[in-house]
């Protein structure tokens, strides 16, 4: 699983500094998870501005209760589960408020690497903002099951810790998700991937 | 170009394409917001209990390491113990030999920007080979507030102690427990036995 730089033993050394009460060492661990926790929110989420609040309340939950946290779990694990938290919350507050799909941010998402033609960028770009529309349409829990597995590539045992449920059940929700997924973007008209 | 395919009608596909979907990266500043935020937040702090239990539930714990961190906090518990049976003394009050005064100051300094007092605990004890004050000020414990002999066998010390009440007793030779004969307010100590009783009461102006 790469979710960063850090291998598991410093972020295990420095989390249990932070416990010990020393503030300053939570600092590099928001450096590291600030990005893939982002990725996750932003995708979760359909604005850039509710994924960079899903991220921040995510990080102020775990400093909040980072005493609570046993070590029985990566740390990564644990502070994912938050954040998926987080944003099912946040989607459950911004579904009562608005009912209609947010645009994507311009020009925020990266561009795929390659020697791809102006073409193959467009249609790539156009394919990826559909697929990121379709996923929106499909539940939370599916959702985040399958940006775990898929672009965060955590095995599927990591999955059910992050999402504290079993094994069988997460397999589940990664299945059910591509199917929903499957049939969201038929629905769509979605039919071509580079 | 690539050749155009409907992923819609193979999963394999599908889930190559989110494995392929960009990824989002953090607007500017949104670390040091964070980090801003957290500035704010009380620093935590893990209790002594939850650190054992957490040792204990770590899969990574071997035996010899449960093990050990059963042995500390047996050890812990025996202490806890001792500690409950010095603050349950014996009995049996000292002889008629002592002869103990006690004189609360409320003209001393104020310490820690509060009001706190100079006590001065004196005993008569001509043959002890040590006297020690030990009551709830400092755990019973005696160890913490030995006593100085002064000229005719008597036993001085000087404590600055906050505002409240206080139970204590006189420690003779490190096993002899004697409540204050000179006492004001003696109290029972829940074993047939009497403390003596300190009562400090808040200063305004010192």
């Amino acid at each position: 699983m790469g979710v960063g730089r850090m291998d598991d033993r410093e972020v295990a050394m420095l989390v249990a500094r932070v416990q010990e009460g020393d503030a300053p060492s939570f600092q590099p661990i928001v450096r590291e998870f600030t990005p893939p926790l982002y990725n996750l929110a932003r995708k979760m989420l359909s604005g850039s501005e509710d994924a960079a609040d899903a991220v921040q309340e995510a990080f102020y939950r775990a400093y909040r209760d980072i005493a609570k946290f046993d070590g029985r779990t990566r740390f990564f694990s644990w502070l994912y589960g938050i954040c998926v938290n987080v944003c099912y919350d946040a989607g459950k507050r911004r579904k009562r408020h608005m009912e209609r799909e947010m645009p994507l941010d311009e020009g925020e998402a990266a561009q795929p690497e390659g020697g791809e033609s102006a073409l193959e960028r467009l249609e790539s770009r156009q394919i990826q903002e559909a697929l990121r529309s379709c996923l929106q349409k499909i539940p939370a829990p599916q959702r985040a099951a399958l940006l775990l597995r898929y672009q965060e590539d955590l095995s599927v045992d990591e999955v059910a810790q992050v999402l504290d449920i079993g094994l069988s059940a997460a397999k589940m929700r990664i299945s059910r998700g591509l199917a929903a997924l499957q049939a969201v973007c038929r629905d769509s008209g979605m039919g071509g991937t580079p | 170009m690539k050749e155009r395919v409907d992923f819609t009608s193979d999963p394999s596909l599908l889930e190559e394409a989110l494995r392929e979907m960009a990824r989002d990266t953090p607007p500017a500043g949104l670390e040091a917001r964070i980090l801003e935020g957290i500035a704010a937040i009380p620093v935590p702090r893990r209790s002594p209990w939850s650190r054992i239990a957490g040792a204990l539930q770590t899969p990574a714990a071997t035996w010899t390491y449960r093990l050990a961190a059963l042995i500390l906090l047996g050890a812990i518990l025996i202490n806890l113990r001792d500690l409950v049976a010095l603050r349950t003394p014996p009995a049996t009050p000292g002889g008629p030999e002592s002869l103990a005064s006690l004189v609360p100051s409320t003209a001393a300094t104020c310490p820690n920007d509060g009001c706190g007092f100079v006590v001065t605990f004196q005993f008569r004890a001509d043959e002890a080979a040590s006297v020690s004050v030990a009551g709830s000020f400092n755990d019973w414990d005696p160890a913490r507030a030995p006593m100085v002999r002064g000229e005719n066998g008597e036993w001085r010390l000087q404590l600055i102690l906050p505002p409240g009440k206080y139970e204590y007793q006189y420690v003779i030779d490190g096993r002899r427990f004697v409540p204050d004969p000179e006492a004001l307010e003696r109290q029972n100590d829940g074993y047939g036995g009497e403390n003596a009783v300190l009562r400090l009461k808040r200063c305004s102006s010192v």
